[in-house]
């Protein structure tokens, strides 16, 4: 267990590294000259030739990447060219905002999919099981920016209960996490349906059933158990849609987060800051997928002894 | 092969939905002609004989932005979606054949595209590159081959050690013939579904993008620019916003529904992942 454990902690970390130096070798296909697409074709050449000097470009590229891989090793992630701020701050300031937004916009989308799902799956013949199927399609087929818009639509513009766009208290924050978890439970509640109505059909079901076992017993204690594996292993990729939804969503309401951040770094040209929140969102995608695969022989205790 | 009887419904209203946007993308072109033309004096017109569907905060008339922008969401998305399915088989089939070095490297450098969740490395991409139509495919291209090298490699795995492969080795059959004549029919199924799925799901990614500002130029009427531009009239003509906003969801549940109409086996986690 404990060498399988190393293992999945060294791919993590190699993973960390090999998307790293992926970011940093991109950052080298932009096309001309980064320094000159930073400040504008206007510029003297002595200034480019500065920043060129401030940013170390003028050097081989080998020794570029020795010293990109030497400071990240030591989590420094070099500062923005706008204004001079480390990255590593600027991402720990707008980091919590998107902690708080992703989630409070996992556990709406968990309140509306598990419900809808598993009433999908126990009445099957039932409007609940049509109704649950529409809201997956339509939450599938809208896509985020848009339906962001829609309630904005709804809920501002025409009922006047929330505000548009911006941050403060908690009513900020609920436009923001419901557009994010309609898109996310659209998909979950498809998922949990088929799990807990897979389970339902196999024949331990119909044991408990004539063992006298009550319908809750069965479905909580021996169903719902065996159904979320799967449900856990869609959750945690669900965590890196949800991550990868803030940046549009947080876009939409002006919410202060790490996908605003990374937005107006685009919009600025500012490459660090690019560089740096790229690869910070895809190593807390590599962690949480990490956390997944290290929870499961909590969740089932079969594989504990042959796989891990 | 291809399951057409179970979801039967699903696929003609997928086809049903395209024919329809199609049609009326081609009357009204034929009708009304396409214009963009900008016109300072016409802004925010309401429908008229002139603009069917009245006109943007720009003078441009918004069914001929809606017809250029469906055409470019489209195109983009089949050009992307063809060049990196085929780019993906092409990987995923060498690496399950050649096994060792070949299937490391690939299936490593699939890995390594998949680290990345969602729209973040094609929004890296673009941003580095900047926008531009080629631009834009290249990077829907780069980020998106991974899924269908994986789901190739994985079925040609399943299959390389049958029977009639064998047989058809033992009969000297070059490589090439086994992967036209043996591989192909077996694994195009799955293929073409992951594929119209990934239509849908390239179709949202390149509207967000375009929604950002960071697709095409941001001067050209492209959906995702529209539901932008929309925004700054929210209170006065939320039509700005709703008409694209429709279209875009009906091209996307179209394909949803053919894909299904296909038969999937598995999910569409292909799809959502871009979401």
């Amino acid at each position: 267990m404990k060498v399988l454990l190393l293992k999945k902690v060294g791919t993590f970390f190699i993973f960390l590294w090999a998307a790293g130096s992926l970011i940093f070798f991109l950052v080298h296909t932009i096309p001309g000259d980064p320094v000159v697409s930073i400040l504008g074709k206007m510029t003297s050449p002595e200034d480019v030739q500065r920043l060129k000097q401030a940013l170390k470009l003028d050097r081989p590229l080998a020794e570029q990447y020795m010293h990109f891989t030497k400071k990240l090793f030591f989590l420094d992630l070099g500062e923005s060219i706008i204004d001079r701020k480390p990255v590593v701050s600027a991402i720990m300031e707008y980091f919590p905002n998107t902690a708080i937004l992703a989630f409070a916009a996992m556990s709406m989308s968990m309140l509306i999919a598990f419900p809808l799902g598993i009433l999908a799956a126990l009445k099957k013949n039932s409007n609940w099981h049509t109704l649950s199927m529409i809201f997956s399609a339509i939450g599938l087929a809208i896509p985020g920016f848009l339906l962001g818009i829609l309630l904005i639509i709804l809920f501002s513009v025409q009922l006047k209960l929330l505000p548009i766009s911006g941050s403060g208290g908690l009513e900020f924050l609920v436009l923001p996490a419901l557009t994010l978890a309609i898109s996310l439970s659209a998909f979950l509640t498809r998922m949990i349906y088929t799990a807990v109505a897979g389970e339902l059909l196999q024949p331990y079901v119909l044991l408990a059933q004539s063992k006298g076992l009550s319908d809750f017993h069965i479905f909580s204690r021996h169903v719902l158990k065996n159904a979320m594996m799967p449900i856990i292993t869609i959750m945690g990729l669900q965590m890196g849609a949800c991550l990868s939804g803030t940046i549009i969503v947080e876009s939409v309401f002006s919410w202060p987060g790490i996908g605003t951040l990374l937005i107006t770094a685009i919009r600025q040209r500012d490459f660090p800051v690019i560089q740096g929140v790229a690869l910070f969102i895809a190593a807390l995608y590599l962690l949480l997928n990490l956390l997944v695969d290290l929870s499961y022989p909590f969740i089932n205790p079969r594989i504990r002894h042959d796989r891990f | 092969m291809i399951a057409f009887n179970k979801t039967k419904l699903h696929f003609r209203l997928g086809l049903f939905l395209l024919a329809g946007i199609a049609i009326t993308i081609t009357a009204g072109t034929l009708f009304n002609g396409i214009n963009l033309r900008l016109d300072i004096n016409q802004r925010l017109q309401t429908p008229s004989s002139g603009h069917v569907l009245g006109t943007d905060a720009l003078g441009r008339d918004i069914f001929s932005c809606l017809a250029f922008g469906t055409v470019v969401s489209l195109t983009i998305a089949l050009a992307a979606v063809s060049i990196s399915a085929t780019i993906g088989a092409l990987f995923g089939f060498a690496a399950a054949w050649q096994g060792g070095l070949l299937n490391a490297c690939i299936m490593r450098c699939a890995d390594l595209i998949l680290a990345f969740p969602g729209i973040l490395l094609t929004l890296a991409l673009v941003a580095f590159w900047g926008p531009g139509i080629f631009n834009l495919v290249l990077a829907l291209v780069f980020s998106g081959w991974a899924t269908y090298a994986r789901l190739v490699r994985g079925e040609v795995l399943k299959t390389k050690d049958k029977e009639f492969i064998l047989a058809a080795r033992g009969f000297n059959a070059s490589t090439l013939h086994i992967a036209c004549k043996h591989m192909v029919p077996l694994i195009f199924p799955l293929l073409l579904t992951q594929a119209v799925l990934g239509i849908a799901g390239v179709i949202l990614l390149e509207s967000s993008l375009n929604f950002l500002g960071l697709g095409l130029d941001p001067r050209l009427p492209t959906l995702g620019q529209m539901i932008d531009a929309g925004r700054g009239h929210i209170f006065v003509r939320p039509a700005l916003i709703l008409l694209p906003g429709g279209c875009l969801v009906l091209l996307i549940t179209a394909f949803l529904f053919l894909a299904d109409g296909i038969k999937n086996p598995s999910s569409t986690s292909a799809f959502a992942k871009n979401k």
